[in-house]
């Protein structure tokens, strides 16, 4: 099973970062620790944080949890919630967490139709910080190629167009022409070596943030192919034949027992499972790029004013950008409904800990390492001051929370 | 079971008498009981009328149109559910046509016969195959199965028809052929387990008449066993049906979540309990609703089922 390996991951990293946080270990460099990181680990009273929402966050939240709870003096961390980011959206609206994780920024849409909260207020009542940063391969299982010692040179080459063309039906086999000629090095004496055998097409079953990110790249690439707006609705449906999987795990499990086949997962996932293969994408400078880290962080590294409206990084421009790339956001009350003070600034200076890497040489954990850890992309520096400055217009009775 | 010697208790004290004044305690036995039986009642009503009330967003916006419409596709408000029906029958169908004769053969083989010795140790095995949580045939399935089926049974079985009905189409493990088989092995401990009681219970003069009127022991089991037994064989088969139809996990797992209109065993599909554990997290209220209205056929669906074996039962006793 993948997921224990996670697991006793999980287990090292806090148990490391439980070491690092209580004290500067002998050796590192004493590094000056912003005011507001430096402060964070005195709490005043008791207090508790829930928080709930997307599963794209769980690896990331539940190793990083236990971390701030043994660094913080007086503060409890409730267990992650991952119902799914509309369990998110519905628990922070209804104010049953202090933070909810979303993989796509809550809209004024969603607000308008949860018609049975009346705590909902406007989207004015929420401020939402990006707080992850992932990557979305595009995972494929055909011993075919990925015995062929031409794959070993050159890899397997999809572009938006082909990705759009078999998410709607019009490429249905491997050695399609298309195909064929994006991998250029794939002809052998004037013909394609790619084999003549049928794509299975592997999507979600569930609604996702995944496939949000995937359909808004296939849609900002190829409008005239996919022409639907960006939505986290499954593309499996009655007439295609696609196999569906619940979540990541799911896709990944499937891609693994069946020849032929393709799909798409969260980066982590291909890291996890190693019999998985990701194809390299042809991106918005016409260079076919691998899915890493730092493919990722260039995407990011494009748009250094992200924000909740304005939140899209995939196609981004650059020869290094991995093209399916995207933020996943936390979203917290403004006007803060915690119980007490002490309460709010718990909730408030876990996320801004969560969004931030410890200073280099410092030999401390922050959030961000962990997520690091955990297979997900640093946050660039651009987006850890967005998320610094958001979290500062937050209130507890009128009053600054973070400072 | 208790025998009415342990109800005497010590010295042979009958603590049913002389404790508590006896017309008192069987009134509050009797508030107890009936308490319990309206309560259970309310509950169920309850359920069924919160379902009723979760899924009619749902059909006022689509009707019956539910029931036939082929297209599954909630983000789009599209709400034919036929497909997830027929793939629900289609497979709880297939596994009852392999479990049922196995269930009960093994059954008749369990009590007739092969020696108790044997045949006790290997009832434990059975019935440990129905403590076996559904998750974990689920995984079976998909690690083991899945790639068995694809290269080595579902060739084979194309073979048979030569490509054709119902063997046709692309075989890639998953699919309903895969969750029939996963189902009709999950719902056999069930069977086995109420048909041997039922079968245990056949009255030995019966058998032993049979006998000496120079009857073999396959013309026993089969003329005089089971026709007495049938009451009991039928509520073991539809105690498996109402399992098969409503297994969610092992068959999200194996039947690779599509809504397709099943054309064939090899087709993929989704069931009405698959889908509903599939489809709700991440949710719009909206698709909360039409998954609503799934859980409202299903449960239409199951009490059918048991509908008609109680009428089959009703017809027995009088026949």
């Amino acid at each position: 099973m993948k997921i224990n390996i996670r697991g006793s991951f999980a287990v090292v990293v806090a148990t490391a970062g439980l070491f690092a946080s209580l004290s500067i270990p002998a050796g590192a460099t004493t590094v000056k620790l912003d005011p507001i990181l430096a402060s964070d680990t005195q709490l005043s009273t008791t207090a508790t944080v829930a928080s709930a929402g997307a599963t794209f966050d769980t690896p990331f939240f539940s190793a990083a949890y236990p971390i701030y709870a043994s660094r913080t003096h007086n503060a409890t961390v409730g267990a992650y919630g991952a119902g799914g980011s509309g369990a998110g959206q519905t628990a922070i609206m209804s104010n049953t967490a202090d933070f909810a994780a979303s993989d796509v920024p809550l809209t004024q849409a969603n607000i308008d139709a949860a018609t049975t909260i009346s705590s909902r207020g406007t989207l004015a009542s929420y401020v939402q910080v990006p707080v992850a940063l992932g990557g979305v391969a595009i995972a494929f299982h055909n011993t075919a190629i990925t015995t062929n010692k031409l794959y070993k040179a050159n890899g397997f080459i999809v572009t938006s167009a082909i990705l759009a063309k078999i998410y709607t039906g019009a490429i249905t086999k491997w050695n399609d022409s298309a195909i064929c000629a994006a991998n250029v090095k794939w002809r052998v004496k004037n013909a394609c070596a790619l084999p003549n055998a049928t794509i299975t097409v592997v999507g979600r079953s569930d609604s996702s943030g995944t496939t949000y990110i995937f359909r808004d790249y296939l849609h900002t690439a190829q409008p005239l192919i996919l022409t639907a707006a960006p939505s986290k609705s499954t593309f499996v449906t009655s007439t295609n034949g696609f196999v569906g999987g619940s979540g990541n795990q799911g896709v990944a499990t499937n891609l693994e027992n069946t020849n032929n086949s393709l799909g798409y997962v969260e980066y982590s996932y291909v890291l996890l499972n190693k019999s998985l293969d990701a194809a390299l994408v042809v991106n918005a400078a016409n260079k076919a790029v691998a899915i890493n880290q730092a493919g990722i962080a260039a995407a990011a590294a494009t748009k250094p004013s992200v924000d909740s409206t304005n939140f899209s990084i995939v196609n981004a421009s650059g020869a290094t950008s991995y093209p399916i790339s995207g933020y996943s956001w936390v979203m917290l009350r403004k006007d803060s409904a915690a119980s007490s003070l002490a309460q709010a600034q718990l909730t408030v200076k876990l996320v801004d800990w969560l969004a931030h890497s410890a200073p280099a040489k410092s030999g401390l954990t922050f959030g961000q390492d962990v997520a690091t850890q955990q297979g997900y992309v640093a946050l660039p520096t651009a987006a850890q001051n967005v998320t610094r400055n958001a979290l500062k217009t937050i209130t507890y009775n009128g009053a600054q929370v973070l400072k | 079971m208790i025998s009415s010697k342990s109800v005497s208790g010590l010295n042979g004290h009958d603590f049913t008498r002389g404790v508590m004044p006896r017309v008192k305690s069987g009134r509050f036995y009797s508030y107890v009981l009936r308490g319990s039986a309206v309560l259970f009642a309310g509950v169920l009503v309850l359920f069924v009328w919160s379902i009723i009330q979760q899924s009619w967003p749902a059909w006022s916006h689509s009707g019956l149109s539910i029931i036939t419409g082929t297209n599954w596709a909630p983000a789009d408000s599209q709400f034919g559910a036929l497909p997830l029906i027929l793939a629900t029958l289609i497979t709880a169908g297939v596994a009852l046509l392999f479990a049922v004769p196995i269930g009960i053969g093994t059954a008749l083989t369990l009590n007739y016969i092969i020696p108790p010795r044997i045949a006790s140790p290997l009832t434990v095995l059975v019935e440990l195959l129905a403590a076996v949580p559904s998750v974990v045939y689920g995984l079976w399935g998909l690690n083991v199965l899945v790639p068995w089926m694809s290269t080595t049974i579902q060739p084979w079985l194309a073979g048979l028809t030569s490509g054709g009905w119902p063997f046709s189409g692309n075989a890639i493990g998953l699919g309903l052929v895969l969750a029939s088989t996963v189902l009709s092995i999950m719902v056999l401990p069930t069977i086995v387990a109420i048909s041997r009681d039922v079968i245990a219970v056949v009255p030995r003069d019966l058998i032993e008449g049979a006998l000496s009127l120079g009857a073999t022991r396959s013309q026993v089991l089969l003329k005089v066993v089971v026709p007495s037994a049938k009451i009991g064989l039928l509520g073991a088969v539809s105690l498996g049906a109402g399992r098969a139809l409503g297994e969610t996990v092992a068959v999200a797992m194996v039947i690779g979540s599509s809504p397709a209109m099943p054309h064939s065993l090899f087709s993929l599909g989704s069931t009405l309990a698959s889908t509903i554990a599939t489809q709700f997290i991440d949710s719009s209220p909206q698709q909360l609703a039409a998954l609503g209205a799934l859980a409202m056929i299903l449960m239409f669906l199951t009490a059918s089922v048991n509908a008609i074996a109680r009428a089959l039962v009703q017809r027995g006793v009088k026949g």
